[in-house]
This record gives C-alpha cells, sequence and structure tokens, in this order.
C-alpha cells in the first residue's frame, strides 16, 4: 500500500528538479552553439536532430543514440507543438534560425530542451503514482485517497467529504495532481521574499 | 529624400536596435562556458554571475577583452541591480535559490535572463539616446509637423484614445511614442512567427 507522504514526497517540485530539471538544464548547457543561425532548412534539420540526439543519451537512454531521421523527426514534433500554440508552425521556427530573430537557433534549442524536460517530468509523474497506486487496485486508489484526505484536510474545500473517500478514489490522481499544483504556484509567490 | 523623421525610424528600426542587441546575448549566451547547472555555494554563485554579467558585457558592447579583470565587486553590484528589475528587491536571493534548487527551470534560467534582459536595457538606452539627440536638435515647429508626419504614418498603429481629437495626448509625449515605436514594428513583423 502506498504512503501519501512519500508521494507528495516525491511530487515536490524540489525532487523533480533535482532529479528531472537539473540534469536535463545540464544538458542543455553542455551543447555550445558556434552559430547563432542556420544557413537552410537540411542545416536547421541537421542541428534539431544532432541537438535532440545530445540531449536524448544523456538524459534519457543513457547512452544509446537514434537515427538522424528519427531524432530530427521527434525534435521537429516539440518544435510544431510549442510554435503552434504561439500561432506559428515548424517554418516559423526555421525562420527564427535562419534569420536569428527571437533568439534564433538558441531559443529553437531551448525549445526543444524543454520539450523534452517536460516529457520527463510528466514520464516520473506517472511513474511515482503507478509505483504508490496500482492502477488496476481500486483498494489502493481509496487507500491513497482516503490519506490524502486525512493528511491534507486543513488546507482542501468543506465541501470535501473526508467519510467518503470513495467518492474521489477513481479521480485520486488529478485530485493529487491539482494540489501539488496549488502547492507549486503558492511557493512561487513566496519566492521573492 | 527622407525626411527627418524617416532617418530617425531608419536608425532605431527593431533590426539595427532591439534584433541586434538580442543577438549578440544569444551569442554570449551560446559562448559562455557552463559549469554545473547547479550551485549551492553562494560564493560561487556570485564568481558565476559575474563572469557571466561580464561575458554578456564584453559582447553587447562589442570589446573583445571581457570586463572580467576589472573590479569585481563592482560589477557583481551592477548584477545585482539587475537581478533585482528581474526578480524583484530580493532578487540576488531569489536567483540564488533558483540555482542552488533548480526550480523554475534553475541556473540556466537565470543567466538566460539576465543576457536578455542586459539587451533589452542596452537597445532601450540606444534608442533613447537617438530619440533625444534627434528631438532637441528639432525647432519647435519642426516637433509639431514631425508629430503630424507620425500621425500620418503610423497614426493606424496606436490606440484611438491616443489620436483621437487632435491627438493632444500623442503630441504631449512623443519622444515617449518614439520609443516603443521599435518594439510596435517587431511585434508586428513578428507576427504568426
Amino acid at each position: 500500500m502506498g504512503n501519501i507522504n512519500t508521494l507528495l514526497d516525491a511530487l515536490d517540485e524540489r525532487t523533480i528538479a533535482t532529479q528531472i530539471g537539473i540534469p536535463n538544464d545540464e544538458a542543455r548547457m553542455g551543447y555550445p552553439l558556434r552559430h547563432n543561425t542556420v544557413a537552410d532548412f537540411d542545416d536547421f534539420n541537421l542541428l534539431i536532430g544532432d541537438y535532440y540526439n545530445h540531449h536524448f543519451t544523456r538524459c534519457v537512454s543513457g547512452g544509446g543514440s537514434l537515427s538522424s531521421a528519427e531524432a530530427g523527426g521527434r525534435a521537429k514534433e516539440i518544435l510544431e507543438r510549442e510554435y503552434r500554440k504561439r500561432g506559428g508552425d515548424i517554418v516559423a521556427a526555421y525562420n527564427n534560425a535562419h534569420d536569428g530573430t527571437n533568439g534564433g537557433m538558441r531559443a529553437v534549442l531551448d525549445i526543444i530542451a524543454e520539450g523534452i524536460k517536460a516529457e520527463s517530468v510528466e514520464r516520473y509523474i506517472r511513474d511515482m503514482f503507478d509505483r504508490h497506486v496500482a492502477p488496476n487496485s481500486w483498494d489502493d486508489k481509496v487507500n491513497i485517497i482516503r490519506q490524502f484526505i486525512n493528511n491534507c484536510s486543513g488546507q482542501l474545500s468543506s465541501s470535501i467529504r473526508g467519510s467518503q473517500p470513495e467518492a474521489y478514489a477513481s479521480n485520486y490522481e488529478s485530485l493529487i495532481r491539482s494540489y501539488v499544483i496549488a502547492l507549486q504556484q503558492t511557493s512561487s509567490m513566496f519566492r521573492r521574499f | 529624400m527622407s525626411t527627418k523623421l524617416e532617418q530617425l525610424l531608419a536608425r532605431i528600426d527593431p533590426k539595427v536596435t532591439l534584433d541586434s542587441t538580442a543577438a549578440l546575448a544569444d551569442n554570449a549566451l551560446n559562448t559562455f562556458s557552463f559549469g554545473s547547472g547547479r550551485i549551492t555555494d553562494r560564493k560561487e554563485f556570485e564568481d558565476c554571475l559575474t563572469d557571466f554579467f561580464c561575458h554578456v558585457d564584453s559582447n553587447l558592447l562589442g570589446v573583445s577583452k571581457s570586463f572580467n579583470s576589472t573590479n569585481r565587486d563592482f560589477q557583481w553590484g551592477r548584477c545585482s541591480i539587475l537581478l533585482s528589475h528581474i526578480y524583484g528587491y530580493n532578487g540576488e536571493n531569489t536567483a540564488f535559490d533558483m540555482a542552488r534548487t533548480g526550480k523554475a527551470g534553475g541556473l540556466y534560467a537565470v543567466l538566460k535572463a539576465i543576457a536578455l534582459r542586459m539587451a533589452e536595457e542596452y537597445a532601450e538606452n540606444e534608442i533613447g539616446a537617438l530619440i533625444g539627440e534627434y528631438w532637441k536638435k528639432l525647432t519647435l515647429d519642426e516637433q509639431l509637423s514631425v508629430t503630424d508626419e507620425y500621425l500620418e504614418k503610423y497614426g493606424y498603429l496606436l490606440p484611438s484614445e491616443l489620436t483621437e481629437g487632435s491627438a493632444v495626448r500623442l503630441r504631449a509625449n512623443f519622444p515617449k511614442v518614439l520609443a516603443q515605436h521599435p518594439e510596435i514594428i517587431r511585434k508586428i513583423r513578428h507576427l504568426g512567427m
């Protein structure tokens, strides 16, 4: 049976930063760029693939690299996803890298690094949940929610019924994630003091 | 034959002010020798940031020799003030907490924020100096006529509150509006990128 305190410790922002954030930041910092621009799309393709492989071998695979097509493809998926949020696409990423605008190639690699880091954080969180609560065990889910309500009742809404953990068991993951995110937001408010 | 206003706008165009200083800051980020992605010792943190600050300063000013050899306490003081501009009055501590815990992007995020803010400040100083020099050379009549010229050419970019009636608010604050001109143009050029 999982313990809510060890789960919350594993999901703590500082633990995640130590386990995932810092090694990923070091991978990015360990890839110097000689030029902040690229000459053409082939150059761009080669460079993002090479960077993806550098980061991937250092933080994800522990040594084994991907083919250049696979690495380039994954890098483009991250760039497409991120630029779409800003109303652009892979062409916008290439234009920035070609012209050196909006941070040029430096910013393009930063986006890929952040994308790989975010995926690793997500996998880490998923793993921590699964280690504490077997997704196929109803009893585990009820138990973790019971502990969660008992330990954190002071910070939870009064509308949550502590005597009925079963009512929340199927949403255990989203409830605990919301709580952790709220804690992170609070701590970022205090960070400037 | 371009007018005096057009000549000024060409000199403060984002390509030669904001974008070019940002490119120099990117180059500084790309060429700095990063050590570890995490620093837990305060003195080591101050040394790293001072080295980085001097490195960016040299890049922005286009001097080959780093200012590192000059008074390091003085340079750290400048860096500390910059940190308070970025992270608030306790910026030094906030940045150190990020560097030692890896939270909120860690050390790399701190260094990136320093480089980008320095580039912004250098560009703003350059733009402000060019506008100041231009404005003081104009006669009162010329000051009124360039405001009309600007309204005619770029009035559509400004909020209607500034241009309504006889555009009194624009006329009263024209040098400040000019100072914002490069940023407005940059944002428009980067639409969809």
